[in-house]
């Protein structure tokens, strides 16, 4: 029996177990993982695998990363925690210059396969500075390949396959994930760059990844889109992304919505509708944050925030185009 | 965050250009939720200010005398033209990391042993010895609940914000267009 329900935090730490115990050389650093980290997504793996492979750092992010680099150019194979994507901040020369940049620097003799996590986004009253989605920042950066899990399931397969693909990967967790509970199948792959359908229509085309696919998943159990029938795509990954399922899909509807929690100005949406009209013609429309800092109260917070009603708003606004 | 880097850069920086700062280290011994000794080298905080040259003391940060009279001292000697000094205050943090950190992580009976060594006990108890009463010292206690309750009441009572608030005091130049 292959399938287990699991919260996406556990999923994670499956995914991570199963690597370690294959391969001696996978590790993990990071500031509290002894205790099970931030969220309890490494929860018992110190006391299976000890403290010199799920290592306690100091706070110290540039250096953690830092010296993730080298322990992956030395060919060892590490998870990189930075707590939240905010605090990775603190380590972003050792990302973009070092991390994406040694192997094309070393004539491709370096490699640095090393999976830095790096939740993302709004948890409820966690203010501007611990409720960023940045992953346009690393999608511009060559090198990089950037995922972004929204099921327990693709959490626990994209955790694989990024641990195996060899390159740095900028992995983003969502903060409001963690305890999704839901099946996985740890005999399915999930491998990078390859979308999920999750619904199939002809009416429009509606792209989106993270926290933005419980929000498609809750219009569509609730019946939100009425007679409208959406053809709904988690990217999954952002980079690489999936050219081929967005494209067929825009050719067919003619329109394309694309909604993200990150701030909508130079958001990743505004690649893919671009990428979409140029290849294919449609008629684009983004919903993404307003450009603001999100706020500690509820009533700011949700002015960043997806929700149903803005979904529906946006599907209908962009009908009548 | 004396384990990071912009820590010794300040440092740095103020003995260099011999500036008129004195750093505070209030020290409560977690990094978060790992304990602070067993992720920092060497005796910590004020031994990284002394190597630089900076004149730095380590005191017990629960004795509100010992941390006045050593500040006092830092700060005349700051004014004289003296440079950068570093206090590093040792003490201990009672709850968790943030408000939904209950702190389980820890031992109950270190919280217990060092609540007993909170500075509000420890200050009580030299005051008392020094003669003080205890109606002066409970009076201080009012004076001082009165003011938190008052502070509470008036968060309690104000208005949430409104959604406009959310567009506001965020930058000048091009504000308005947030799409």
């Amino acid at each position: 029996m292959t399938v287990s329900k699991m919260t996406y935090a556990e999923a994670a730490c499956a995914a991570l177990r199963e690597a370690m115990q294959a391969d001696a050389n996978v590790i993990a650093l990071g500031e509290d993982l002894g205790r099970g980290g931030v969220f309890g997504q490494y929860r018992g793996l110190q006391a299976e695998f000890g403290g010199d492979r799920i290592i306690d750092t100091p706070i110290s992010e540039s250096n953690i990363m830092g010296s993730a680099v080298g322990m992956a150019l030395a060919g060892v194979r590490p998870i990189v925690e930075m707590r939240v994507i905010d605090f990775a901040l603190c380590a972003i020369d050792e990302i973009v210059n070092q991390a994406a940049k040694n192997r094309f620097m070393f004539g491709g003799q370096g490699r640095v396969p090393l999976v830095a996590r790096m939740p993302i986004g709004i948890w409820s009253a966690s203010a501007a500075q611990h409720s960023q989605s940045l992953e346009a920042w690393f999608a511009h950066i060559p090198g990089l390949v950037v995922a972004t899990p929204a099921t327990p399931q693709d959490n626990y397969g994209l955790l694989k396959s990024s641990m195996e693909s060899g390159d740095p990967v900028i992995y983003m967790e969502h903060k409001e994930l963690w305890g999704t509970q839901g099946d996985v199948d740890t005999a399915i792959a999930v491998p990078l760059g390859v979308g999920k359908k999750l619904a199939d229509g002809n009416d429009l085309t509606i792209v989106t990844w993270s926290r933005g696919v419980g929000i498609c998943q809750q219009a569509l159990e609730n019946k939100a889109f009425g007679a409208i029938k959406p053809d709904v795509i988690d990217l999954r990954t952002i980079w690489p992304w999936d050219r081929a399922m967005v494209m067929e899909s825009a050719a067919r509807t003619g329109r394309l919505l694309v909604m993200h929690e990150a701030v909508q100005v130079a958001g990743f949406g505004a690649e893919i509708a671009a990428s979409a009209a140029e290849q294919t013609g449609c008629k684009v429309k983004r919903l993404g944050s307003p450009r603001i800092p999100v706020g500690y109260a509820q009533v700011l917070e949700n002015e960043s925030r997806l929700s149903v009603d803005k979904l529906i708003a946006s599907t209908e606004a962009l009908l009548k185009q | 965050m004396t384990n990071r880097g912009p820590f010794l850069e300040g440092l740095n920086w103020a003995e260099v250009y011999q500036l008129p700062i004195l750093f505070v280290c209030e020290d409560n011994r977690i990094s978060a939720t790992t304990p602070t000794p067993a992720m920092t080298a060497g005796a910590g905080a004020f031994a990284r200010a002394k190597s630089m040259g900076i004149p730095s003391e380590h005191v017990d940060g629960n004795d509100v005398e010992a941390v006045d009279a050593a500040a006092q001292k830092m700060l005349a000697d700051i004014r004289a033209g003296g440079g950068p000094r570093f206090l590093h205050a040792v003490t201990y943090r009672f709850k968790g990391h943030v408000s939904v950190d209950p702190g389980t992580y820890r031992d109950p009976k270190e919280v217990e042993a060092a609540l007993l060594k909170d500075p509000m006990i420890v200050a009580r108890a030299k005051l008392t010895a020094l003669g003080v009463t205890a109606a002066d010292i409970a009076a201080v206690d009012a004076e001082v609940k009165a003011e938190i309750d008052a502070a509470l009441q008036t968060a309690e009572a104000a208005p949430w914000p409104v959604v406009a608030d959310a567009y506001e005091d965020i930058m000048t130049t091009g504000a308005g267009v947030w799409l």
